[in-house]
């Protein structure tokens, strides 16, 4: 039997990873020429945003020295799995906005709810660190360099897809 | 008297801008402090800025008159007051049947104050859209909504005792709303 904490981070990465899944097959749709296209920009998107949000933990991790100290690793896990499960939100207006109202807007969600969710993330941080907002800063920047780094992967792929 | 009067502005401004990032710590304490009129003011002033924005937008490519975009404005401040109000009690019926405990005015208040992140974007997409000539409304004004997000679904996990699903399920909702409203202007 899964404990309460491991249940809720299985929920948690299910749900992040049903959302970019989601978000990158929107952004694929104008993107990619052609179903095979969209599905490999899903998919890279995918292992993109992973990776980045292992990446955010790292950076955490490393800049926090309370969490670092009292939970490690899986605490900056826990703290980004919490803090981008509202990217929820997002993703079903997302699908809303495009598929309902055909508003061409996936990138405009995704980027929002990366630097919202990376906000978030820096909430928990601080609930768990002391509420002083030195510690809102590395989750933001993370952030910040996550939503850049898909807006550079989707030029990449447009220019390298043709 | 004015000395006061000062404080508890420049009070109200600190609670506005940290409903940007730090929303928890504004819903859990000085919220209680904030005039409701400055709230109402805060979301009405986002409103009315992004829905101009919406009628330069289709003025510019020809769907909309300038009496048109007058209107839209109008339709804002209207939309950003009333229509947020509408929301919040929507969202306070909901989470009332969960067990929320808080008034009907603290959650128009909250979620008016709510619209802080949306305000400064409609300000300086308002900016480009005069100055550059862009089209901005969902660049600048939908993406305002969606920052709002943070703070509303920090209003709900207070509202409902720190529940997670059921706060992200009623701000998609109250999102949904909002996103629904405003698209029906557009049409």
């Amino acid at each position: 039997m899964m404990d309460t904490t491991a249940r809720d981070r299985v929920f948690s990465g299910l749900v992040i990873t049903f959302c970019f899944a989601v978000l990158a097959w929107l952004n694929g749709r104008y993107v990619g020429v052609g179903g095979g296209q969209v599905a490999l920009y899903s998919l890279l998107g995918l292992a993109l945003a992973l990776a980045c949000l292992a990446g955010l933990a790292g950076l955490v991790l490393a800049s926090d020295a309370p969490l670092r100290r009292e939970a490690g690793w899986p605490g900056a896990l826990d703290a980004v799995g919490r803090g981008f499960l509202i990217l929820l939100p997002f993703t079903l207006l997302a699908l809303l906005a495009e598929l309902f109202f055909g508003w061409g807007a996936a990138q405009a969600f995704t980027q929002a709810g990366i630097m919202t969710s990376g906000a978030a993330v820096g909430v928990e941080v601080m609930r768990r660190s002391g509420q002083k907002l030195k510690y809102m800063v590395a989750p933001m920047l993370g952030a910040f360099a996550f939503s850049i780094l898909w807006i550079a992967f989707s030029a990449l792929f447009q220019k390298v897809a043709g | 008297m004015e000395a006061s009067g000062a404080r508890s502005t420049s009070s109200s401004l600190r609670s506005a801008l940290s409903m940007i990032l730090n929303p928890a710590q504004v819903v859990k304490g000085a919220l209680d402090q904030v005039p409701w009129p400055f709230c109402l003011s805060v979301s009405g002033l986002a409103f009315t800025l992004f829905f101009l924005q919406t009628g330069l937008d289709m003025h510019r490519v020809g769907t909309a008159s300038a009496g048109a975009a007058v209107g839209f404005t109008f339709l804002g401040l209207a939309f950003g007051t009333a229509g947020v109000a509408l929301v919040a009690t929507v969202a306070w019926a909901l989470a009332r049947l969960l067990g929320g405990e808080r008034s009907l005015e603290w959650t128009v208040r909250a979620f008016c104050l709510a619209y802080t992140p949306t305000l400064i974007f409609a300000v300086v997409g308002l900016i480009f859209n005069l100055a550059a000539g862009w089209n901005t409304a969902i660049a600048f004004g939908v993406t305002g909504v969606l920052w709002a997000l943070l703070p509303v679904i920090a209003i709900l996990r207070e509202m409902t005792g720190e529940k997670l699903g059921a706060s992200l399920a009623i701000s998609t909702l109250c999102g949904g709303l909002i996103l629904c409203g405003w698209a029906l202007v557009g049409i």
